[in-house]
């Protein structure tokens, strides 16, 4: 069972119609693609409730 | 224009590059209108620290065409942070045979992930071409060039480039392989 990528894929391909979806891979060369879809799919369920929380300032947070 | 637009403007900039600056010449050069930024402790390091998605997208984060989503894992180090934002963001430059459209893609791309032996796929090709890129746009290359000669003689570590370009050290590295200027040559 894909539980994850399942979903994941529904979202990007069948709700929405996505152009591009690229991944910067963990540390563990062994962790799964199921895994991986799973930390997606954590952070969509996230923005369901407050998107805002997690905005990112570039100025800030990376180039400071 | 293409990335070898970025890349000439790049060499007219001093290290450390700003990632803000890369991503308003991506706007200016690549049909990409917006990107959107977000961190996020919801992602496994182990698994997977960032990921880029270009839209449409539905909601909870609506994306429009030729909008982009780029998501980190919030406990990166910003060295990694930076090499990471810069590495998806240069996703803006897959050609269309190397997106990710489809089901039948994604499953190509993430069964190479899962599978090393699996056959090269332009998807996957972009995710390598990608790293490249970024390297090369963090770094501009007359800075390369004298730090190269520096560390040749002894004179600098690849870790004090690292702190100069605010990358990992375990990336800067690879600016200094033997085929680097090839492979600069073939994802220009």
């Amino acid at each position: 069972m894909q539980m994850e990528l399942n979903a994941l894929k529904k979202r990007l391909f069948k709700d929405s119609s996505v152009k591009n979806i690229k991944f910067y891979p963990g540390t563990n060369s062994d962790a799964s693609p199921e895994d991986m879809a799973k930390g997606i799919n954590k952070y969509f369920a996230a923005a369901e409730n407050d998107s805002h929380e997690m905005d990112l300032d570039l100025d800030k947070d990376l180039d400071s | 224009m293409t990335f070898s637009t970025l890349y000439d403007r790049v060499q007219e900039k001093e290290p450390k590059i700003s990632t803000r600056w890369l991503r308003d010449q991506v706007i200016d050069i690549t049909p990409i209108t917006s990107v959107k930024e977000q961190w996020t402790s919801l992602l496994d390091g182990e698994s997977i620290r960032g990921f880029y998605i270009e839209g449409p997208l539905e909601p909870p984060v609506p994306l429009g065409a030729n909008e982009s989503l780029i998501v980190l894992k919030r406990s990166l180090d910003k060295e990694w942070r930076r090499f990471v934002y810069t590495k998806e963001l240069m996703h803006t430059f897959d050609t269309e045979e190397e997106k990710t459209d489809t089901e039948e893609k994604f499953d190509i791309q993430i069964e190479k992930l899962g599978d090393p032996a699996a056959p090269i796929s332009p998807q996957w090709k972009a995710e390598i071409t990608a790293f490249w890129r970024a390297l090369a746009v963090l770094c501009p290359e007359n800075y390369r060039c004298e730090a190269k000669a520096m560390i040749d003689k002894d004179e600098l570590s690849v870790s004090s480039v690292a702190a100069r370009l605010k990358i990992p050290s375990s990336r800067a590295e690879f600016l200094f392989r033997d085929d680097y200027l090839g492979i600069l040559e073939n994802i220009k």
